[in-house]
């Protein structure tokens, strides 16, 4: 019910005030719809194909035949940009599903539950948290793909689940901490008075208050995935090279620099930090827009 | 706290699948010899024994050996801290003023578009992935400009003709009397520096833009201004006095993530810290040394929070302990 | 002699759901020495107006129009320089709640002391004496003027917020709800404090409250504010023995009374939603005696008696 009367009240703000959260937000939203766009009709939008060979001469800088120049297999830079969408948006997703689906319920029960079993679930969570992420992926990620002959979605499902480790505790920490505050509340007592489970306390009572706080973490999840996504491949771990991904096409390109090309990495890059950029538009503006101070007035 | 993360590394590592002494010594090698190093290295043990006697060493400050050379690595490790420690410190001077400027300047011009930008500054500084970043900047100030190195860290030339004091080589050098070879360090900390600097200062901006806003609005706030006290001993003595708690604690946080090792610039400038080790342990699964950089990690966090917490003291009479 | 004049005063809020106005079209008068009343509920504005006339108000917030004259001159034409001269030193303020308005990493003393020195330029030494001087003139013990806020009690930390003001000598003290938020006893001393103030500085004194038996207690002359309009202004005497506007009324008989067996009153309905104030008078879905022209037209304050001025169609004939 909250979450609805929510979003009303959101999109009631955002069709008066044009506040800098509300362009923060439209901004973000294009951006990532576009990205979406991207990743879904990018055989129809890429020129060439982004892993054949000699397409035009290496090296090529950019020009209107190759928007983005080519790189030193004289493949076609913006081709592989084009369709490094689809596997940073697919790690996003599918690291945001498994640390959704595990931190939530997890957060909800610790936090309902509460003793021992929050007690120690919490104690993992923080040191989980308190550790250094990329590290953490890294180590994960390594583990996990074993090198050699994997195939492709392995490697990307490896990743994500890498990087939802490290994003579990975050949804766990603000879910089990709405939950204790929810708990308290007058209607869950007479709830429990009137003996409902407690598995459908939690559903229906306690569940739908914890969706507004989870939305920004979502947003930031996605947008820190991108980034984690990228920086371990730019790190050399996960897609084979000739894969057409931005951290693995950074990761080349960075190599051509001192020779003065620059466009072999810096277009991939320019991406990781837009895709990022959107979902973290969207997460600021949410936050902002969830924070009570805004509304706070003195009539 | 420290032993909480121990513990989990310590599992974590060996939860996970994969044998590493099988990939560390490749999968030609009889199974025998593969027993053999098992053993001298304590890994035929039960796991509890091993957790044990990994905490028994570490108390003793033994970090263990190397599954990989099978020697022990700690000056390795320590040589490779120092200079982590040189590069945290000096993004930590570039990241302190910057953030806190962009931080203020957002909160104090709040609604303008100066604030905006600011604020927009700290969105933007989170998502750049900082690789590309110190690529932009290895480009534009080492290559077309040419006035600064495209790798990080002192230069082999200074670091091993000076003499060793202190084994932080920037240091080293100011203590020797040798302001060349000084200059030089600083030259090739400029550009991983002000990378890392620059994203970090994006997330202390952040901080200190929320900290700085919510005492704004407070009650004591609007009180020294109905008592026309000037802007600027509102601005410092009241307001950002007590916001100075989260922002410490996002420069403490941040502090310590640096001594752990940057591993994106690290590898992005080439920089023999602690992050380039620790990927390199980790890519190769040597897992004695992951080990030890994490723990050397946990105590760095133990060790910042607990001056954090002193500083705390310092700040807000509240607080006593 | 009259020491402040509103006249006509504006105010209004941004907000995110459209702008508020909070005070419209407000006028009326303080004199030298008097104390007077702002009485209404909560959203009634009179907060706002405290706010208004030491142009301290929120960032979302700001005069649209009118003039606040304060010992002849318009502080609404004011720069910003100059009024940080006359906020504290000529007009200081005291806030509802006193645990939230000291600086907790500051000691009382400095509290004290800093005005001092900002304001007449006194030396370190000196303002703090004087600030020692002030604090114990307000009863709070010589050792503990080095305390810090939150080792106070609440009425204390108010205590230390009339004491800032004694030392300051303004001619004006705002005074918003400042006994609201403390329990009976401490009330009582506090509005001692605030009388004995007024009686030896000659302060005059505007007391916010929504309370009317404290107005009853302090104050000379009471205005009776409802959704950002002032109903009714008069002495105590008039607002409690001849009240007109059926608002003033409501409130009176909402005043629990001891020995009285009847349930206690409240006034029907709900303060209006200022986002959609309602046409015509500001009162009339609340008031029982609501006619054709209340729902159309706005009454205007006019003055009935030497005085006493109501804004109600009933009182206008």
């Amino acid at each position: 019910m909250e979450s609805l009367i929510f979003f009303k009240n959101f999109f009631k703000a955002f069709s008066k005030v044009r506040s800098l959260e509300e362009k923060m937000l439209r901004i973000g939203l294009v951006l990532a719809t576009a990205l979406i766009l991207i990743a879904v009709l990018a055989p129809y939008i890429a020129p060439y194909n982004p892993i054949e060979m000699y397409i035009g001469a290496p090296y090529t800088p950019p020009c209107p035949q190759h928007l983005f120049g080519t790189d030193s297999m004289g493949r076609d830079v913006f081709s592989r940009v084009i369709y490094g969408t689809r596997s940073a948006l697919m790690v996003a997703v599918i690291s945001a599903a498994f640390a959704f689906a595990i931190g939530i319920p997890l957060g909800l029960i610790s936090g309902y539950v509460g003793g021992v079993f929050d007690r120690v679930v919490t104690l993992i969570m923080d040191a989980l948290y308190a550790f250094p992420s990329l590290v953490m992926a890294l180590a994960i990620a390594v583990a996990l793909n074993p090198g050699g002959s994997a195939s492709v979605f392995s490697i990307i499902l490896n990743t994500a689940i890498a990087i939802s480790v490290v994003y579990i505790p975050s949804y766990f920490r603000v879910i089990r901490a709405t939950t204790l505050s929810v708990k308290e509340n007058l209607y869950v007592e007479a709830a429990k008075a009137i003996g409902a489970p407690p598995f459908k306390i939690v559903l229906k009572y306690i569940a739908p208050n914890a969706v507004n706080p989870a939305i920004p973490i979502i947003c930031m999840n996605f947008a820190d995935a991108i980034l984690t996504a990228a920086g371990l491949s730019f790190l050399g771990i996960g897609l084979p090279p000739f894969y057409p991904d931005w951290g693995v096409d950074v990761s080349k390109g960075w190599k051509d620099i001192p020779n003065g090309v620059w466009w072999t990495s810096f277009f991939p890059g320019l991406m990781i930090f837009l895709a990022t950029l959107a979902f973290m538009l969207i997460s600021d503006a949410l936050v902002e827009y969830l924070n009570p101070r805004k509304e706070r007035l003195r009539p | 706290m420290v032993l909480i993360l121990l513990t989990l590394v310590f599992f974590i590592l060996r939860i996970l699948p994969g044998d590493p002494v099988r990939v560390a010594v490749g999968p030609k090698l009889p199974p025998e010899y593969v027993k053999k190093i098992c053993h001298e290295l304590g890994l035929d043990k039960p796991i509890m024994v091993q957790y044990f006697d990994y905490l028994w060493s570490l108390l003793h400050g033994d970090f263990g050996k190397s599954l990989i050379t099978r020697r022990s690595f700690a000056n390795e490790l320590i040589d490779r801290f120092k200079a982590s420690v040189e590069l945290a410190i000096a993004s930590i001077i570039v990241a302190i003023p910057l953030g806190l400027f962009i931080g203020d300047v957002s909160a104090k011009y709040e609604g303008s578009p100066l604030a905006h930008l600011a604020r927009l500054f700290t969105v933007a500084t989170y998502s750049i992935p900082v690789f590309w970043l110190g690529i932009i900047f290895q480009v534009v100030f080492g290559i077309w400009l040419g006035i600064l190195p495209i790798t990080g860290g002192p230069p082999p030339m200074v670091k091993y003709s000076v003499r060793a004091i202190t084994g932080f080589t920037t240091l080293d050098c100011l203590l020797n009397g040798d302001f060349i070879g000084f200059a030089e360090c600083i030259r090739h900390l400029i550009l991983p520096a002000v990378t890392l600097g620059v994203v970090i200062s994006g997330i202390i901006g952040k901080v200190s833009r929320n900290a700085l806003v919510e005492v704004m609005h407070l009650d004591y706030v609007t009180a020294a201004k109905a008592r026309g006290l000037p802007e600027k001993i509102i601005h410092d003595k009241y307001i950002f006095r007590n916001a100075l708690i989260p922002i410490i604690t996002i420069i403490g946080l941040q502090l310590a993530l640096l001594l752990g090792g940057a591993i994106l610039t690290e590898t992005t400038f080439d920089y023999p810290g602690l992050g380039t080790y620790l990927k390199d342990a980790v890519l190769s699964r040597d897992y004695t040394v992951v080990q030890a950089a994490v723990t050397l990690y946990a105590i760095m966090v133990a060790v910042i929070s607990f001056i954090v917490d002193i500083i705390y003291a310092f700040l807000d009479p509240r607080i006593r302990y | 002699m009259t020491l402040l004049e509103v006249k006509n005063l504006k105010v209004e809020f941004v907000t995110v759901s459209g702008s508020v106005k909070a005070i419209d079209g407000v006028s009326f008068t303080v004199n030298r020495g008097e104390v007077v009343g702002v009485v209404g509920e909560s959203g009634s504005g009179k907060t706002t107006l405290g706010l208004a006339i030491l142009k301290i108000l929120p960032l979302n917030g700001r005069i649209v129009s009118g003039e606040i004259i304060f010992d002849g001159r318009d502080l609404v034409k004011l720069s910003e320089e100059d009024m940080t001269k006359v906020r504290g030193k000529e007009i200081s303020m005291i806030f509802q709640d006193p645990m939230t308005s000291l600086n907790p990493t500051m000691r009382i003393v400095d509290h004290v002391a800093e005005a001092l020195i900002v304001h007449y330029r006194l030396s370190k030494e000196e303002a703090r004496s004087k600030a020692i001087e002030a604090l114990t003139a307000v009863g709070i013990p010589e050792n503990r003027v080095l305390d810090y806020p939150h080792q106070l009690s609440g009425g204390m930390r108010q205590r230390v917020m009339i004491a800032i003001s004694y030392a300051l000598k303004p001619k004006l003290l705002i005074a918003d709800e400042p006994t609201t938020a403390l329990d009976v006893i401490v009330q009582d001393q506090i509005l001692d404090l605030l009388k004995e103030l007024r009686n030896r500085q000659k302060t005059s004194i505007l007391f916010i409250t929504h309370d009317l038996s404290v107005v009853a207690d302090i104050a000379d002359r009471v205005i009776i504010m409802y959704a950002g309009k002032i109903m009714e202004i008069g002495s105590v005497e008039q607002i409690y023995y001849s009240t007109l506007h059926p608002y003033t009324q409501g409130l009176l008989k909402s005043i629990p009374k001891i020995g009285s067996n009847s349930d206690l009153y409240t006034i029907p309905g709900n303060p209006p939603d200022m986002l959609n104030p309602p046409p015509g008078c500001r009162f009339h879905p609340r008031c029982p005696f609501a006619e054709e022209k209340c729902r159309k037209e706005n009454p205007p304050l006019v003055e009935v008696s030497e005085g006493h001025y109501v804004a109600c169609w009933r009182c206008v004939k």
